[in-house]
């Protein structure tokens, strides 16, 4: 039998269920899941969008600011129609005991209309880091959102 | 039962990698109607079933043999689109007596042949059971759960309990 309860050793697969986690959670959980989307990130993690949205916070800093920032945006105005983000395309690279580079193609859509629709797609460069307790979590997430010509912007690190 | 606890924790690298293949085989395979190789995907006691009932094949479906026939007819039919599926968000957690349980997200992406423009042409959640059967995972409950047009607020949590 292949299925056990404990920690496995697969570590992309443990940091591609983190990227996962992030979507489910915010597509998908009420307000009250803020502390447990909190809890993707160390605590001094950062989040960061480009081009930056007018009238934002970005960049964000601290795992409980960067959820209720993101739970808040969610939740506010027409945004609180429902919303898919589709994750695909992830790239673990760099990858240390304790710290990796992702990458990752985000395609997000409204399913408010009778067809559903995209509204943006981007990318997802991440930091990530295994923690004392073995759990992968987001010590910083930069998510360079495409808008026509719009070019993503250099990263220190490129990744492919 | 927590769908966002660790599930990667949970699930034995072999399993997740063997499974991840099977949902990717199950896409792969009706978008190039290559129903040999969907048929390896079922359970011999598989179900399928699609809420709401948007009439693509007869629901539900019980048993390997009913599965595969019915996904063959229904692929058959002379079509205004090509349609590919991707799976995406797969999220798997321990189940029962030593299944393992899925949720995953669709996206059907249809290209149509009047003009060769894409559309999105469905999304959706998988929810599904996979099993041990004759050495390799394999589908043994598939429950389709399409999104359909709803201005209101989204759900309150759910369950990856199929």
């Amino acid at each position: 039998m292949t299925v056990t309860h404990e920690l496995q050793s697969c570590v992309r697969c443990a940091i591609t269920d983190l990227v996962s986690r992030y979507a489910h959670i915010i597509d998908r959980r009420g307000a009250d899941a803020v502390e447990e989307f909190a809890a993707l990130f160390v605590e001094d993690a950062s989040f960061d969008v480009l081009p930056r949205p007018e009238s934002t916070s970005f960049p964000a800093h601290g795992s409980m600011v960067i959820a209720r920032l993101m739970f808040g945006r969610r939740d506010a105005g027409d945004a609180i129609a429902k919303r898919r983000h589709l994750m695909s395309s992830v790239l673990v690279d760099d990858l240390t005991e304790s710290r990796a580079r992702v990458s990752s193609v985000l395609t997000h859509l409204r399913l408010d209309r009778p067809v559903p629709t995209i509204i943006n797609t981007g990318f997802y460069d991440d930091i990530v880091v295994r923690g004392g307790d073995g759990r992968w979590r987001f010590e910083s997430r930069l998510l360079t959102i495409e808008y026509g010509l719009a070019k993503r912007p250099q990263i220190d690190t490129p990744t492919p | 039962m927590n769908n966002d606890a660790p599930s990667a924790a949970a699930v034995s690298a072999d399993a997740f990698v063997a499974i991840s293949a099977l949902v990717a085989d199950y896409g792969l395979a009706i978008d190039a109607a290559d129903f040999e190789r969907f048929r390896q995907i079922w359970a011999r006691d598989a179900r399928f079933d699609a809420q709401p009932d948007l009439g693509v094949v007869e629901v539900p479906l019980v048993g390997r043999d009913a599965i595969v026939e019915a996904f063959e007819t229904m692929r058959a039919r002379p079509r205004d689109r090509r349609t590919r599926h991707y799976t995406m968000n797969l999220r798997l957690t321990p189940g029962e007596r030593g299944t393992v349980y899925g949720l995953s997200a669709l996206l059907a992406v249809a290209m149509l042949k009047s003009d060769g423009s894409q559309v999105v042409h469905r999304t959706g959640w998988y929810r599904d059971v996979f099993v041990r059967e004759d050495g390799a995972w394999r589908l043994q409950r598939r429950l389709l759960q399409y999104d359909v047009a709803d201005p209101g607020p989204r759900s309150a949590a759910s369950e990856v309990r199929p």
